[in-house]
């Protein structure tokens, strides 16, 4: 969807249910994969990603198209914090980071099994940064998003996402190499 | 070449997180159901706003959804005088951003204050420099304060936590993720914004407390406006100075002074605003907190005057009211002169200061008018005995004023001087000090010629003996004379620094003996799997310590670090290695 098409969905939506719920095809993917990346299990994620797309129901009507900015910028928004939320709540033990049995063929359980535990390891690593350094990772590589897009967000300049971007990786480096012995990293 | 290897590492990165995401596998059902959720939650949500209800009435705060606001504080600058902002051409980009930044530093803390600089939460250190990304936290019993370079402060109540999300002069977020953040702006041409979810509160120049916890997010305002934006109804409500506006309430509200008389963190940041030159003339709300300071400088109280008028002299909060034995007197600026008739004998004069909040302060002095001693009157048989040549008048002359261990010590001869009781050694910082009014020592015996005032403080005094009288005044003031007072030694001693500590490993406990025997600052613990672990940096510890022990969960390598309260370490240990897991 271009921009445009994309402000005029919005519009729709704030009457029309049926717009709304193309909005939320349109976006449910992205938002689910940014919140599962960051937190232990697939049930924690779809609570997550389901509180957004409710949330977006209230306030549908309030969002001020002339601003130019994709629903996008609310929904990570949104998302971001209730994750950060989630982690302030539960105290670091609480948590589990075993892997979940996930129905998968055969063939590729080898190859799930590296992904989903490259993926805790991730999700571990997140928490431990600053809330900004975790914004611009998720924003970057989990939601996919340009760098104008990441700029507007952070309410900084272009240029300053590619630095900022750089500290961020670099702390998460250094978190990432505390938890893990050298045999399960990755990097 | 550098630009080449960040861009490889960005790759790098991508291909890492990547990997991961294949594996965000959706429930099939999921996706169906929370549809169906939607639909119908939309559904009822709007029904009534096709009928006559406007559809804002059926906007309800989200009670379920309880998450956290984050509230951000905006700061634009007009005019920003940076001397370090100069653009200079072949920089790196990084270090252009860090030139313009500006500066923070955690002036004040106490209790357990931690902060999260690219490294995991550690414990704060005195004067610690701040930069953008960085975290602070208060535990249960810290509060901290922030001075940023423009003038600003910010101050965090007990479990409050704040990031410094961008320090960049043309946009500067400070985020409070939780707790209660005192904001004290230095007021000028700034534009403040404070940013939630769902409120802006815009102001100017101002001291706040904005609040976001569970209980309740908003704001209290004490000095000057604030206007507060819903983003989800578009309603707009200012808040005045002396108001406060909550969320769940919404609606703006007295701050009764009662109220704010009980937040302790209120209380706090009134203090630390009196000391600061640039807020304490806007306190707003905060100054009605506290009943106003009422000093009297003139006479001395229990002072005995041989006038029967006396001036009273005194200060107070510069617009206070003053009623001096009931009647009001002029407050100029925060002094106040007042002509006081006194009966014979003992008087008490009663002072009140009250504020335009009601507080009052109240003093009652003492002063006693005895009539001037006649020669005549008092003990004349003394005085015609000793004075042998009786139109002669008798004086005091102090030869000298010196220092000694304990202070100054006075020397004095008298001629002529028909017996008193005794000698008052009358000193204070201004010269001439007179007794009833300045400081006195009693010397008792009436043949003594030296006594010794303790002093210690450095400062200069100004010394005169008189001649004490049975009717508990003073005659016969002797020359003034000036002395420093000596300084006593300071006698804390310094810190012992560790300068060794030696490393033991027995299982999987690390245990260290330093050559202070002391625990110091606390230990920093480094780590490595395959080798030798690297030398503590301010950001790679593995954990930190305060004791001499620690348990280790992993085998590798270890190195204990005794901390210097910044980034380094006074001593380094030996590595040892775990192999029991």
């Amino acid at each position: 969807m271009t921009l445009e098409q994309e402000l005029e969905l919005i519009e729709k939506a704030k009457q029309d249910k049926t717009a709304f719920l193309e909005l939320y095809r349109a976006y449910l993917e992205r938002i689910y994969k940014y919140c599962f990346l960051r937190l232990p299990t697939q049930e924690i994620a779809e609570d997550v990603t389901s509180k957004v797309f409710l949330k977006l129901v209230e306030t549908i009507q309030d969002f001020d198209t002339s601003q130019g900015y994709r629903l996008s910028a609310w929904l990570f928004r949104v998302a971001h914090n209730e994750i950060v939320d989630y982690y302030r709540a539960k105290k670091p033990d609480n948590i589990s980071w075993e892997i979940e049995d996930t129905p998968t063929n055969d063939d590729f359980a080898d190859d799930y099994l590296k992904k989903i535990t490259r993926k805790q390891q991730i999700a571990q690593v997140m928490p431990e940064l600053n809330q900004r350094y975790q914004k611009i990772i998720s924003l970057k590589f989990f939601a996919e998003l340009e760098t104008e897009e990441i700029a507007q967000q952070l309410s900084i300049k272009d240029d300053n996402v590619y630095v900022l971007l750089h500290r961020a990786l670099k702390a998460f480096k250094q978190e990432y190499y505390k938890k893990f012995e050298k045999s399960e990293r990755f990097i | 070449m550098a630009v080449q290897n960040k861009q490889q590492q960005s790759e790098k990165a991508e291909e890492f997180f990547d990997s991961a995401k294949d594996s965000a596998v959706m429930r099939s059902q999921f996706a169906s159901q929370l549809e169906k959720q939607l639909e119908d939650k939309y559904i009822t949500y709007y029904s009534s706003s096709m009928e006559d209800k406007p559809f804002w009435q059926n906007k309800k705060f989200l009670g379920g959804l309880a998450f956290a606001a984050v509230l951000t504080i905006f700061v634009s600058t007009l005019a920003i005088y940076q001397p370090w902002a100069q653009p200079q051409s072949g920089q790196q980009d990084q270090t252009e951003q860090m030139a313009t930044t500006i500066g923070a530093e955690l002036a004040y803390f106490e209790g357990g204050v931690e902060y999260n600089s690219e490294g995991g939460w550690q414990p704060v250190s005195e004067s610690l420099s701040l930069s953008e990304g960085d975290m602070i936290r208060t535990l249960d019993d810290g509060r901290a304060i922030i001075n940023l370079d423009d003038g600003s402060a910010v101050r965090l109540n007990y479990n409050s936590e704040l990031e410094l999300t961008a320090l960049n002069p043309n946009d500067m977020q400070l985020t409070n993720v939780a707790g209660e953040v005192y904001s004290r702006v230095a007021s000028l041409d700034r534009d403040f914004e404070i940013v939630t979810e769902t409120l802006t509160y815009q102001s100017l120049g101002t001291a706040y407390t904005t609040f976001n916890t569970k209980a309740k997010q908003g704001v209290k305002v004490f000095h000057s406006k604030v206007n507060v934006e819903n983003k989800d109804t578009g309603e707009e409500t200012l808040v005045e100075e002396g108001k406060q506006y909550f969320k769940t309430e919404g609606e703006v509200k007295e701050l009764s002074i009662e109220e704010v008389k009980k937040d302790e963190f209120a209380l706090w940041n009134k203090k630390q605003d009196e000391q600061n030159e640039a807020f304490k003339d806007e306190l707003g709300k905060l100054k009605d907190l506290t009943a106003p300071e009422l000093k009297i400088t003139n006479p001395a109280n229990n002072a005995t005057v041989e006038k029967s008028k006396i001036t009273l002299k005194g200060s107070t909060e510069a617009d206070a009211t003053i009623k001096v034995k009931g009647q009001q007197v002029d407050n100029k600026d925060g002094q106040f002169i007042a002509e006081v008739s006194l009966k014979e004998g003992k008087n008490e004069i009663k002072v009140v200061a009250s504020d335009a909040a009601g507080n009052t302060t109240q003093k009652t002095w003492k002063v006693t008018y005895k009539k001037a001693v006649a020669q005549t009157e008092t003990q004349p048989i003394q005085e015609e005995s000793s004075n042998s040549n009786g139109a002669e008048a008798g004086s005091i002359q102090i030869t000298s004023v010196t220092t000694d261990s304990k202070g100054l010590k006075v020397n004095w001869n008298v001629s002529n001087l028909g017996d008193g009781n005794g000698f008052k050694v009358v000193y204070g910082l201004n010269p001439n000090p007179a007794y009833g009014v300045d400081n006195a020592i009693y010397v008792g015996d009436k043949n003594a010629r030296n006594a010794t005032i303790s002093l210690k403080d450095g400062k200069t005094y100004n010394v005169r003996v008189c001649r004490y009288l049975a009717n508990g005044s003073c005659d016969t003031y002797s020359n003034n004379m000036q002395k420093t007072a000596p300084e006593s030694q300071s006698q804390t001693e310094p810190e012992q620094s560790i300068s060794s500590a030696n490393l033991s490993v027995n299982s999987e406990k690390l245990t260290w003996t330093t050559d202070t025997g002391t625990t110091g600052k606390g230990f920093k613990i480094t780590y490595g799997a395959t080798g030798t672990p690297p030398d503590y940096n301010g950001g790679n510890a593995l954990t930190f310590v305060d004791a001499l022990s620690y348990n280790t969960t992993k085998n590798g390598f270890y190195k204990v670090c005794a901390w210097d309260g910044g980034s380094g370490c006074t001593a380094i240990s030996n590595v040892v290695e775990v192999s029991v897991f």
